[in-house]
């Protein structure tokens, strides 16, 4: 099977190439992974990332023939020859199809991708109905592997500023959730006209999310809910129980 | 071979060879979006220019003379594509804003419909013109 | 309390947003002119300049025309403002292709009531 492989080792290379492997198959190759990790035999100066080989760590997403997906749960018999493989798009190339990640999980950090509860820590877990533990479908599943925001143009030109696809789809996971009390600041922190609002329905995102998640859609409810915010002239308080406000539902604590 | 020298951090290159990068309809639909909203916005000052010319009599004689060449014909309706594209893809874009057919399979389909349909209107548009 | 990133734009508490509804809304303007425009044409299907002027020589059309002109300056100035932030990164060039920007549509509003009005 025919291979394109970008190529770059900054100790070495001034600017990136593409080089072209032939290989020969065995047949418990099936995966592009399994085909990478057979040319690393061939060759050991290609550096690539993996780690779990069953699309759940999200280490290896790449460019493959023009889309971002991971290698490991690509199948080759879906792909065309020459199998172009190239990093994922917009981020530094540290080597190879190694990109530096920096950005992307600043990125994520400043959504807050966490639970914010100021209430006195409960002695057993803070619960959910199933209903409200519902609402976190399609959003808890994320992998971070960055396939979505490296796909987004908005993302491409202004990487500092735009938060991207995987971080927006975060923000909304915590907003979403009942035991979160923060939703006032959450939105206040994607005010600006680049954190959120540089989103403009290209839904790359969508296409190439290796979980079958939907950011656009995640993006479009935060928009729903800074239109809410903007109709009733602010939020209230976090204090009277307002993430998402009225569907929230009281659950009393097993003693 | 080795220079020795790692390269420093902002001078590695990215891959954003765009060539290289597929390009699904819904964001064909979307850089066209932007690129027929960039070329009305050059093309203002003749827009402008030609509604004050129809507010005279002469001024609008000479703007129906010249609908006769196939030199101004043609350009225009490459404007009336732009127009056309940029409407129907700002009406699929509110829809989207309003959470209407946000699945991937539906907005898949309306950036088919609305490249078709711009491309029609705008053939329907030049025949008419002819 | 949180400390979640201070706002970009200190101040203006909802500037996204407000940019974001008014590209919408500037836009729904023009989507009505524009239709109730053809289906105008389409009725009255105006044959020479006297049959035009019948159409335009009153204020309902200007003000109409007016409204829907500087919605759409304004719908250009996200627009290419997006454009620019997206494309442009020498920081000097960019700032002023903006400030052309905006001197062109002021212009295009103020000469689009001298053509409305024939003053």
């Amino acid at each position: 099977m025919r291979f394109s492989i970008y190529r770059f080792n900054p100790d070495v290379d001034l600017e990136p190439y593409m080089q072209d492997y032939e290989v020969a198959l065995q047949p418990e190759d099936r995966m592009l992974l399994d085909a990478l990790l057979r040319i690393k035999t061939m060759d050991d100066t290609l550096s690539m990332r993996k780690s779990c080989r069953e699309g759940v760590c999200g280490s290896d997403a790449m460019n493959i023939n023009g889309k971002n997906g991971l290698a490991c749960v690509t199948k080759l018999s879906s792909l065309s020859e020459p199998v172009v493989v190239r990093p994922m798009p917009g981020l530094p190339v540290v080597r190879d199809l190694v990109v530096d990640m920096t950005q992307f999980f600043e990125n994520y950090n400043s959504v807050k991708p966490y639970l914010v509860n100021h209430d006195p820590v409960p002695e057993t877990e803070r619960l959910q109905s199933p209903e409200q533990r519902a609402k976190l479908d399609g959003l808890y599943e994320c992998i971070l592997c960055g396939a979505c925001t490296t796909s987004c143009p908005s993302f491409w030109w202004n990487p500092d500023k735009f938060v991207g696809p995987a971080g927006l789809l975060q923000a909304y996971r915590f907003m979403a959730d009942s035991r979160d009390q923060v939703l006032e600041q959450r939105l206040d922190n994607l005010e600006d006209p680049f954190r959120l609002y540089k989103c403009h329905n290209i839904m790359n995102c969508v296409d190439v999310c290796p979980k079958g998640l939907s950011p656009a859609k995640a993006i479009s409810k935060i928009k729903e809910l800074k239109m809410k915010g903007l109709k009733s002239g602010g939020f209230k308080a976090p204090a009277s129980g307002t993430a998402l406000a009225g569907k929230q539902i009281s659950i009393k604590r097993v003693p | 071979m080795s220079t020795g020298i790692a390269m420093p951090y902002d001078q590695r290159p990215k891959n954003l060879n765009l060539a290289s990068i597929r390009l699904p309809v819904p964001a064909l639909v979307s850089i066209l979006h932007r690129a027929s909203g960039a070329l009305i916005f050059l093309l203002l000052p003749v827009l402008l220019w030609a509604l004050q010319q129809s507010t005279e009599a002469g001024g609008y004689a000479g703007l129906v003379n010249m609908m006769d060449s196939a030199w101004i014909k043609l350009p225009l309706l490459v404007l009336i594509w732009a127009f056309i594209h940029h409407f129907l893809a700002g009406i699929r874009h509110l829809t989207l804003d309003m959470r209407f057919g946000l699945e991937i399979r539906q907005a898949r389909r309306s950036s088919k419909l609305v490249l078709v349909a711009g491309l029609l209107l705008t053939l329907l548009t030049g025949i008419w013109l002819w | 309390m949180v400390n979640l990133p201070p706002r970009a734009v200190a101040g203006a508490k909802h500037h996204g947003s407000y940019e974001w509804l008014l590209q919408r809304f500037t836009a729904a303007i023009m989507a009505i002119y524009t239709l109730g425009m053809i289906s105008l044409l389409m009725i009255r299907q105006p044959d020479g300049y006297s049959e035009w002027v019948a159409i335009t020589d009153n204020n309902t059309w200007r003000f109409g025309t007016l409204l829907t002109l500087l919605s759409l300056f304004v719908h250009a100035w996200q627009g290419v403002l997006d454009i620019l932030n997206d494309y442009i990164k020498p920081l000097a060039l960019r700032k002023a292709l903006k400030l052309a920007t905006l001197l062109a549509l002021v212009w295009y509003a103020v000469w689009s009531v001298l053509i409305l009005w024939k003053l």
